[in-house]
């Protein structure tokens, strides 16, 4: 409509107001028609003034309103305007883009068909609250778009009432788009989900490696207390050993001992730590010892370790110990240390000892013997025939009181008779000659070649029980005519006997036992065997060549009889003389070839 | 069987064959049956404990000697009377022999006279004791046939104990008792426990 034309139609209206009012301007005096025309054209000027600001009021206005379309069309928010049915019946560009609709489909349509089913209670709910209240919290709602996927929006919305009428309602929706926002969320959660899978992932192996560590600590404190109690049980084998333990460093110093090597020895512990190894030496090994372990520690060439060696070792008070010692070697950093396992075998010595004591005794006993048990199986052979005799003999005689006695039997009887008595004689004889060939049997013998065999004989004993023995053997001393065994025998048995009374002295006596050959009155040799023990006892003396007595603890009592007979059966005499704490000497004489080979 | 000299066998063992001979011809001629073996195992072989016997038995032999045969025949229960004959007069050993029963112990060489008293005394004592051994070893194969429930109960009630006592001592029933009881009465072939208590003390079970 042109502006004239609006003109008019103000001045119509103006007119018909006019005819309306009851003012009679003919009944006016021109005065007051002329004050009347000048307040018109007052009031004509102040209208057009009036007019003229409105016009620029409205000028203004349609600027403005053209600013706010623009601002409406091309704000980067989606703008709708909604009736209070639901019809949009305003859309910006950007609403038109994001429901990707043309603006003229968009009026009038209803909003709600653009949104996802599920939403579209929500959104009613707000709607209707929107109506009630301006204030209301925006939403959250999916589009639903034509082949693509549905998009989410924030909603945020304000009503106004036209007119100030709560009937005439419009609905403002402010749509911003924040699918992307949302996928960002979703990717952010997605990696946080990962992250905290990765997490917990990263969590339990933490966890087991927890695991692990408390076990594998757990292992150490077991493998701790293990540890503790093989220690434990170690040291009470190590001190429990019978066999002593002894440690000691490259230097031959005492590093531990266990209690046994505190038995064998008879040093405290505290002598033993710390001192020299060699403390526990007899004087001769000593410097043997340090020479050993410089070789062995410059060559590494060893003589003991790994093999048992019979050493001798030496107690606190002074004795030599016999011990058998094993040496292992083990290193520490730089530092070597040799650990000495000892067994004192002196039991076992005395044991060895005991047994060859025993042997001897044996073989003695036996010679001895070898005569009672001739003379038996003698008697049991002879018996047979005798016994065989007497009774062929009854029948003999049995037969002949018969009434009609059988001769032939008889005879033959008696010829059984001879033939046993015959046999007999036969055993008899048999006997004599085992006797002469294998028994008595003399040749021309060296005395002083006997008592050294002798002397070899008993050597280890003297060693044993350190008694320090002489010979003093005549030279060119004249042959005797000797059965050599059982002269050998005699002499065997004085030696014995003079060492078994030596080694009843109190230890660390000098022990001496000699033995002389000479010739006396040039018709007889003499052999004296002289020991330095405690001698015989007067009432001991009157009884020394009797058999069965004896003063030793094993002993028959039949060797000094026994010595005393083959002596004399070889022509000679066995003596003795004695004194009490001086010692004893025996001595017997053999006859010289040529000069008396009587046997008695 | 009709018993006399001549059904009494004399064993002679020893490993000398002319004591073993001279023995045996001069016993022989005294009436009796003889048999000789040079060693114990060879006797065992041969021994017929079924028939009456005297041994004259040397001490000294190889394998086994005299008093380990004496101990095995009294292990197997036989009575057989035993002169023992030694070249050696061992008093351990003889007086061993006697604890076990033997006739008498003569040291070679002896008085064959003496020996051949010896033997008509072991001789009559078989004579005489034969039939009750017999009898008795009949009446022992009889309890050898028992089981060991029965001998345990035969013992009990031969030495009078009542079957209660016996029930009770072998913790089981009276019931079982008097089965066994009258089970033992058919296998001892007695008719009452007084025959059975005869035949136990006649046979020195009890």
């Amino acid at each position: 409509m042109s502006s004239k034309c609006l003109q008019q139609v103000l001045r119509q209206k103006a007119e018909n107001r006019l005819k309306i009012s009851h003012t009679d301007t003919a009944n006016l005096s021109s005065k007051a028609i002329q004050k009347l025309m000048h307040e018109f054209q007052v009031y004509q000027v102040e209208l057009e003034l009036q007019n003229e600001e409105l016009r620029d009021t409205q000028l203004e206005l349609s600027a403005s309103r053209n600013q706010y379309q623009n601002l409406y069309d091309c704000a980067p928010i989606c703008f709708l305007t909604l009736n209070k049915q639901g019809e949009i019946t305003k859309a910006n560009q950007m609403a038109c883009k994001l429901l990707a609709q043309s603006n003229i489909k968009l009026l009038g349509a209803k909003y709600a068909k653009y949104i996802v089913l599920d939403d579209q209670d929500r959104f009613y709910l707000f709607f209707q609250q929107l109506l009630k209240s301006p204030q209301t919290k925006p939403i959250e709602i999916r589009i639903k778009l034509a082949n693509q996927p549905a998009i989410s929006v924030l909603c945020q919305g304000s009503c106004h009432h036209l007119n100030g009428d709560h009937q005439e309602s419009e609905l403002l929706l402010i749509l911003q788009d924040i699918s992307h926002q949302k996928r960002v969320e979703q990717k952010i959660n997605q990696l946080n989900a990962q992250l905290e899978q990765k997490i917990s992932i990263k969590n339990a192996e933490l966890l087991s490696k927890n695991q692990k560590l408390q076990e594998t600590i757990k292992g150490i404190c077991q493998s701790k207390e293990d540890l503790l109690e093989r220690e434990a049980k170690l040291n009470s084998i190590f001190n429990a050993a019978i066999e002593g333990i002894i440690t000691i460093d490259e230097k031959g110093i005492i590093q531990s001992v266990n209690n046994a090597v505190i038995n064998i020895t008879g040093y405290p512990k505290h002598e033993l730590i710390g001192h020299d190894v060699n403390k526990l030496m007899p004087y001769s090994y000593k410097e043997q010892h340090a020479h050993y372990l410089q070789h062995y520690l410059s060559t590494q060439q060893a003589k003991v370790i790994g093999t048992i060696r019979q050493l001798e070792g030496q107690h606190k008070d002074g004795t030599i110990i016999p011990i058998d010692v094993s040496i292992s070697e083990y290193k520490i950093g730089h530092k070597t240390y040799f650990t000495g396992m000892i067994r004192d075998v002196s039991e076992r010595k005395r044991k060895e000892l005991l047994d060859k004591q025993h042997l001897d005794e044996l073989a003695h006993v036996m010679r001895l013997g070898l005569m009672g048990e001739m003379a038996s199986g003698i008697a049991h052979e002879v018996n047979q025939p005798l016994t065989a005799i007497a009774t062929y003999s009854q029948l003999c005689l049995q037969l002949l009181n018969s009434d009609q006695p059988d001769l032939i039997k008889l005879q033959e009887t008696l010829q059984k008779t001879e033939q046993q008595a015959l046999r007999a004689g036969q055993i008899i004889r048999r006997m004599r000659e085992f006797i002469s060939t294998n028994g008595v049997h003399r040749s021309s013998t060296n005395i002083n070649e006997l008592v050294q065999e002798a002397m070899n004989l008993a050597n280890d004993d003297c060693q044993q029980f350190s008694i320090q023995h002489t010979l003093d053997l005549a030279k060119s001393i004249p042959y005797i005519s000797a059965d050599a065994v059982q002269i050998e025998q005699v002499v065997l048995n004085l030696i014995k006997n003079g060492i078994d009374a030596l080694t009843k002295l109190p230890p660390k006596t000098l022990r001496q036992l000699s033995i002389q050959t000479y010739l006396l009155e040039s018709e007889y040799i003499e052999v004296r065997i002289k020991d330095n023990g405690l001698g015989i006892t007067k009432a001991e003396q009157a009884k020394i060549f009797t058999p069965f007595f004896t003063t030793k603890e094993t002993g028959m009592g039949m060797g000094l009889s026994i010595c005393q007979s083959l002596i004399n059966s070889h022509g000679g005499e066995l003596r003795f003389k004695s004194e009490l704490g001086k010692g004893s000497t025996f001595y017997f004489t053999l006859p010289i070839i040529g000069q008396n080979n009587a046997t008695k | 069987m009709q018993l006399n000299k001549q059904t009494v066998t004399i064993y002679i063992v020893d490993d000398d064959f002319s004591v073993r001979d001279s023995l045996s011809m001069l016993i022989e001629f005294a009436g009796f049956k003889v048999e000789s073996y040079e060693s114990a195992p060879l006797f065992l072989e041969h021994f017929d404990s079924e028939q009456p016997a005297c041994l004259i038995l040397d001490m000294r032999m190889p394998y086994m000697d005299g008093l380990e045969l004496q101990e095995l025949l009294i292990q197997k229960c036989s009575a057989i009377p035993i002169i023992f004959i030694s070249g050696h007069g061992d008093v351990p050993i003889s007086s061993k022999a006697f604890r076990s029963g033997a006739i008498d112990f003569l040291e070679k060489p002896f008085d064959n006279a003496l020996l051949l008293e010896r033997l008509n005394e072991a001789v009559k004592k078989v004579l005489i004791t034969w039939p009750e051994e017999l009898k008795k070893r009949r009446i022992l194969e009889l309890y050898e046939n028992l089981t060991q429930r029965e001998k345990d109960v035969f013992l009990l009630i031969t030495r009078n104990h009542s079957s209660k006592e016996a029930a009770k001592n072998l913790n089981i029933s009276n019931r079982t008792v008097d089965i066994h009881r009258a089970n033992i009465m058919k296998k001892m072939q007695a008719d009452s426990l007084n025959t059975l208590i005869v035949l136990a003390l006649k046979s020195d079970i009890i």
